[in-house]
């Protein structure tokens, strides 16, 4: 999946966050209940349905693309430093 | 995942910031991103690959923007499984399905969004310590008792962390043992809780509930004392003003 892919497949999920949304300064109840209906709708990607392909720059230097690593499996996690 | 070595890579992605605060506010640039993707590297010692998302969270987003989910893609470049709240234990059972499937498909249903807090409750603290005060005050404001778990979780981390942060899933029996201590701290939790309550009627109706009209099922002066009585606590403790104190209507608010 290239890129562009990756901005369809965000669009079909729903409207992207402008940056300014995304990166909040507080947490605050409207992200919980957020979370709650993610949760109960199991939102993701669909098992069984391709991954995004993606390329970031990678802590230590250089870039990472899903695309060129599978094989073996990947487990993939969301994390944030606070 | 140490047991499974090299037949599984784990990758990390550094979205915002879960809980911001003075020392680590929202992101504003993508080079202050960067900057704590390496000190998270350093600061928790992480093993595995760690990359940094845009500023907008654009892999994130497409992801789902999940506050902490773990994907397994197989051989194929197919999610395998995820889980919404990542639970090692249950990962480890897709990765162990997936290895045993030759890599490929969907394992374990495809998807476990059961809320797994048990790691979060142990070991969150750290994170959520970069961010205080704020951090803590605006996730107990929106999750009352959450923070004081999190900082009571870790204190109780040597207790707690051989259960909640395990990599492989419990045996049978353990689990069976687990669910009936905690039936039985429910049980005697309500027992001892309707035994001080039987007692506490007893003292504020001062006897046995008397009087009112038992025609129309009207409470007399005693079972209206016993009533109160027991709202009383409750609305004290809903009664302090965390809100106004804690909330600082005049803090900036990112949100567009």
């Amino acid at each position: 999946m290239s890129l562009p892919d990756v901005t369809q497949h965000l669009n079909a999920l729903e409207p992207a966050e402008s940056a300014e949304r995304y990166n909040y300064g507080h947490f605050r109840p409207r992200l919980v209940a957020g979370e709650v209906v993610k949760t109960v709708a199991a939102r993701g990607i669909a098992p069984g349905e391709p991954a995004p392909d993606f390329e970031l720059p990678m802590v230590g230097g250089g870039t990472w693309r899903l695309a060129r690593h599978l094989n073996p499996p990947i487990l993939l996690r969301f994390g944030s430093f606070s | 995942m140490a047991y499974f070595g090299d037949r599984v890579r784990l990758v990390e992605v550094i979205v915002r910031q879960g809980h911001p605060g003075p020392e680590v506010p929202c992101y504003e640039s993508f080079e202050q991103k960067l900057r704590d993707g390496y000190r998270y590297k350093e600061l928790e010692a992480i093993p595995w690959t760690v990359l940094v998302d845009d500023l907008r969270g654009t892999v994130h987003q497409a992801y789902g923007s999940l506050a902490d989910p773990t994907y397994l893609i197989d051989n194929d470049g197919r999610v395998a499984f995820y889980s919404v709240w990542t639970h090692v234990p249950t990962l480890f059972r897709a990765v162990g399905a997936l290895l045993g499937r030759e890599g490929l498909g969907v394992v374990l249903g495809g998807v476990d969004r059961r809320p797994h807090f048990g790691a979060a409750l142990t070991n969150g603290w750290p994170a959520l310590r970069r961010g205080l005060p704020q951090s803590a005050v605006d996730l107990e404001t929106s999750v009352p008792l959450s923070a004081v778990g999190s900082w009571l979780g870790y204190q109780l981390r040597p207790l707690l962390a051989p259960v909640t942060l395990r990599e492989r899933p419990l045996p049978p029996m353990a689990k069976a043992a687990l669910g009936a201590a905690a039936a039985a701290a429910i049980i005697y939790g309500a027992r001892r809780r309707t035994r001080r309550e039987g007692r506490g009627a007893v003292e504020v109706g001062n006897g046995a509930p008397t009087g009112g009209d038992r025609a129309n099922g009207a409470p007399g002066p005693g079972q209206r004392a016993f009533a109160v009585g027991l709202r009383a606590p409750m609305t004290q403790a809903r009664a302090v003003p965390v809100t106004r104190g804690w909330l600082s209507p005049g803090a900036p608010e990112a949100t567009a």
